[in-house]
């Protein structure tokens, strides 16, 4: 099998796999990056489906999210193990989620790995096809919606005015980014006021947390403003909620604001 | 019911479904996405996740007969696997929802080729035009449509005045492109935007006219690719003139075969010039289009007639409107003194803004818009096998260019508004010779990339908006805060020259390669693109201070506080924003790049404003503290400035020289570097404090 690959192809695996160890070392990330590039480059009859696995792996190098780029490698080899029309590509492109599981990056992909296995050695593109949406519904009803193993965490851009800090812009946090920060040096011990509105859910019950030094305060759906007595920095917002079909849950941090004790 | 019937029956709906089989895929599609949408959970449910499965029941509608278009299927999988991972970055929820409305692109394209198919092609995008925020220039040019029939009434927030002003009573912008708006006014906002549509529309008819007027091979197709090419559609149905200019321009070249063509041209270039002065260039390039066609004899007696007919023009103005569209605005001598100074003095800034509109991370198309590089390489065929075409477009769109980037080298491609607005009348001549290389599949590549990014601007409008800052808005949401790829981008206003001229030369290679359909261009291309994703995942070595994201910074403010660019286009230097640290409590903590050797050298640009005791910075990590106290003077006043005014260059930011200080220091176990000002705080003068510009790990 070996010797029907094409030498032009074997330099170009090679070249870009070391450019990239070289200029991003050796981890999970470019591993798996290397194993999807040499899936691409072997296929025979390109297709457009592998150019789509193309365009993920480029864009997974230029996203500075870890996570981000985890993800597109991942969907890259979905599309590749899918799409490409002989074996040892496939296999690549298996490989390659393999690395991205074991990595730990993400988390609810392993019904979908599993069935990957069966579906690189189907001959029938649309056998592939029905077996990698199989495992995707069984990852949904098993796992529930893949997402990141570490949080993304924001933090709030604050400004200092006067006696005070504060937090003027809108920020959200949302299932891709459930958690928030606001950061105040020197500041510790002062009052402030988060004005929160959450939502997005058909019940009403908690949507998340505000947690500063030992103090917790309870975000229910609707528009709230919290008044935090001797804050302590750093004040962590989270949406506790998970994923559930038809729920859209969002907490919006619309403003914050300290203020002195004598207010 | 017999058997022969319900056989009758099962071979009428076999051939309904496979007759209509691409409209009752969109409405699937649509339906599926909808589903999806609510059962991931994704975002904005009731805005994107309604309006994108809409565009595809609208196209699912507007189809007509015809299979399937080969390309949606692929999308929408594509979109199903994404939006399955949408939980796991923001990045990639952008990506899912883009790929989501990329799908129905194919569709509109092979609708564009059927009866009524630009129409058709053009009905789906319209709900897409109600995600982008009213705002920008168009309350200010609804607020005029608004005087002409009920002064004052504020529907659009009566915003009245404006930056670049010349005075109170009379804005910048001209009265015509409002008064054409007149008859959506009773419909609001959306009565202002659809006669934009409107005049989008007729525009695109007109070019397809024109097209298939030349032979040029399938002109409906490229016709609406020219809508979807522009990155997000531009301003497609928003509340500016440069779609109402396109649609004269274009009636103006469609006259030409007309016996009274002479007088449609001259009628349509006082026009242009009345919707918007800038658009003179176009007037300009089709006066001398028209010198060009006309026969040897008449050449002289033309020449003569149009320099009396401007100067009646310009007299009419100064006598009957009190000099409103052209005096008071450009009739004097500060005017005259821009057109003369900026190609001569400086030259290199109107060089920069020419390359600019190619490479410039904020307003270039060669990021927004790839296939503009097969547009440039369709050049020639299109002298080649259209030279008319060439001639009654590109002359136009060539003088049209030239005007933007002569008058406006600082500030030509008018951010924050939607990045390719200005270029639009460009995109006729482009869209041509775009259609003169369709059959390479490099070319297919690039449209197919630059439709993919126009998909990511409708969906997210407001990644169309750049303020002039150094950085795009949409490689910062793909690239994330860490990223150091904006270190290898070219952007005019933080200018690193080999940067910019290389990606100047590999552009001009790109053009040159496909030109000669050379085999390797894929490769030849496709490596410096490949080494620059390697290299942008690396840790960073240098920030620009304004670009440092919160989690590294205490406090610190930004200066100018404003982000728009008005607030920084007089600067005389360097335009970038600085990071103010001016209060003993601001601080910048910098992580220690990894693999650094023993000695970590950092280096700090920065300015430093004195009002009352000089200024310092401290560097501290762990146990080391090093400290400098030094105050900025005032920059030499360039030559040109002393032109317009005599003024000295005032004690601001803007204008002080720039320090470079060097530290070094062994790093062992901390890896964190804090950068604080000294000698700061509310009981010295005003602007007191240290402005950071750029700070760099060697």
């Amino acid at each position: 099998m070996m010797s029907a690959i094409r030498s032009d192809r074997l330099l170009l695996i090679g070249l870009a796999s070391a450019a990239l160890f070289l200029l991003r070392g050796i981890s999970g990330f470019t591993v798996s990056w290397a194993l999807l590039f040499t899936g691409i480059s072997l296929i025979e009859k390109q297709n457009r489906i592998t150019f789509i696995s193309l365009i993920t792996a480029g864009i997974s190098l230029i996203t500075g999210d870890a996570n981000a780029g985890t993800a597109l490698i991942l969907a890259g080899s979905v599309f590749g193990i899918a799409g490409s029309d002989s074996l040892l590509p496939r296999v690549a492109f298996f490989a390659s989620f393999s690395v991205i599981l074991f990595e730990g990056s993400l988390t609810g992909i392993l019904p979908l790995f599993i069935v990957s296995f069966p579906a690189l050695l189907l001959k029938r593109e649309r056998w592939r096809y029905s077996a990698i949406a199989g495992g995707i519904i069984a990852g949904l009803l098993i796992c529930g919606l893949p997402g990141a193993s570490a949080y993304r965490i924001l933090v709030h851009d604050e400004v200092h005015a006067e006696n005070a800090v504060i937090w003027p812009d809108p920020i959200s946090a949302n299932l891709n980014h459930p958690v928030v920060l606001l950061e105040a040096e020197n500041m510790d011990k002062t009052d402030m006021f988060i004005e929160i509105s959450a939502g997005g859910m058909r019940d009403s019950t908690l949507m998340g947390v505000i947690e500063t030094g030992g103090q917790t305060h309870q975000i229910l759906p609707g528009s709230n403003l919290f008044r935090i007595r001797e804050t302590t920095f750093p004040v962590v917002i989270t949406l506790t909620r998970k994923w559930q079909p038809f729920n859209h849950p969002v907490i919006w941090i619309q403003e914050a604001w300290t203020v002195s004790q004598s207010e | 019911m017999d058997s022969g019937s319900l056989d009758g029956v099962t071979i009428r709906i076999k051939s309904l479904l496979d007759e209509r089989s691409g409209a009752l895929f969109h409405i699937a599609a649509a339906i599926t996405i909808f589903a999806i949408w609510r059962i991931f959970g994704m975002p904005a449910p009731g805005s994107l996740g309604r309006i994108i499965p809409l565009s595809w029941f609208i196209t699912g509608l507007i189809f007509g007969k015809g299979r399937i278009s080969k390309l949606s299927p692929l999308l929408l999988t594509v979109f199903l696997v994404l939006s399955l991972l949408w939980a796991v970055s923001p990045s990639v929820e952008v990506l899912a929802v883009s790929f989501g409305l990329l799908g129905v692109f194919p569709g509109l394209l092979d609708a564009s080729r059927k009866q009524a198919g630009i129409l058709r092609a053009m009905i789906p995008l319209i709900p897409l035009i109600f995600l982008v925020p009213f705002g920008g220039d168009e309350p200010h040019y609804a607020t005029i449509t608004e005087d002409f029939i009920s002064p004052g009434s504020g529907e659009f927030g009566n915003m009245r005045h404006q930056l670049g002003d010349p005075s109170e009573n009379i804005p910048h912008h001209q009265k015509l492109f409002p008064a054409l708006m007149i008859p959506g006014y009773p419909f609001s906002i959306a009565g202002v935007r659809l006669m934009n549509l409107l005049f989008a529309l007729i525009s695109i008819l007109i070019l397809s006219g024109i097209y298939r007027k030349s032979g040029l091979y399938d002109w409906k197709y490229i016709s609406v690719l020219g809508i979807l090419l522009l990155p997000g559609s531009s301003i497609l149905g928003l509340v500016f003139p440069g779609w109402a200019a396109l649609l004269f321009f274009l009636l103006g070249v469609r006259m030409v075969d007309s016996r009274r063509r002479t007088l449609w041209i001259v009628c349509i270039s006082f026009i242009l010039v009345l919707i918007k002065i800038r658009f003179v260039g176009i007037s300009a390039g089709l006066l001398i289009a028209l010198i060009i066609s006309t026969e040897r004899k008449k050449k002289i007696i033309y020449s003569t007639a149009m320099a009396g007919i401007v100067i009646l023009g310009l007299l009419a103005d100064l006598i009957l409107l009190d000099g409103r569209v052209f005096w008071v605005r450009y009739g004097n001598i500060e005017f005259l003194k821009i057109v003369i100074i900026q190609p001569v003095f400086r030259f290199p800034e109107v060089l920069l803004a020419a390359g600019s509109s190619l490479v410039d991370i904020e307003s270039g198309l060669i990021w927004k818009a790839p296939w503009i590089i097969a547009g440039l390489a369709g050049l020639p065929v299109l002298r080649r096998k259209h030279p008319d075409l060439l001639l009654w477009l590109g002359l136009p769109a060539i003088f049209y260019f030239f005007v933007l980037i002569i008058w406006s080298p600082n500030a030509w491609a008018g951010m924050p508004a939607p990045s390719g607005r200005m270029l639009l009348p460009l995109m006729p001549v482009f869209i041509a010779s775009l259609g003169c290389m369709l059959k390479d599949r490099k070319v297919r590549i690039l449209i197919w990339l630059s439709l993919g990014i126009s998909a990511v601007y409708f969906a997210y409008p407001v990644l169309r908006f750049n303020h002039a800052d150094g950085t795009d808005t949409l490689v910062s949401l793909i690239g994330g805060q860490y990223t150091s790829v904006t270190e290898w981008i070219p952007s005019a206003l933080r200018l690193n020259l080999p940067i910019f001229s290389g990606w100047l030369v590999l552009t001009g290679l790109s053009v040159w390669l496909l030109i000669k359909r050379n085999r390797y261009s894929t490769f030849i291309i496709g490596i410096p693109l490949l080494l620059l994703a390697f290299v942008s995942g690396q840790s960073r070595l240098a920030w620009e201070a304004e670009d440092i994201p919160t989690e590294y910074r205490s406090y610190c403010s930004m200066y100018p506080e404003n982000i728009d660019i008005g607030n920084r286009s007089h600067w005389n230097f360097s335009r970038e924003r600085m990071l103010v640290m001016s209060n003993s409590e601001d601080a910048v903590i910098l992580p220690v790049p990894e693999n650094h050797d023993d000695t970590v050298r950092v280096s700090i640009a920065f300015r430093s404003l004195q009002s009352g005791s000089i200024p310092g910075i401290e560097l501290s990590c762990g146990d080391f503290r090093d400290s400098i106290y030094v105050s900025s003077g005032i920059m030499e006043r360039p030559e040109w400035v002393g032109y317009f005014r005599n003024r000295e260059l005032g004690h601001v930011p803007e204008n002080l020289e720039e320090i470079l200080v060097q530290f070094s220091f062994v790093a062992d176990t901390i890896d964190i570097i804090r950068i604080s000002p000294l000698s700061v705080g509310d009981e010295y003068g005003e602007g007191h404090g240290i402005y950071l510009d750029r700070i760099e790990f060697r």
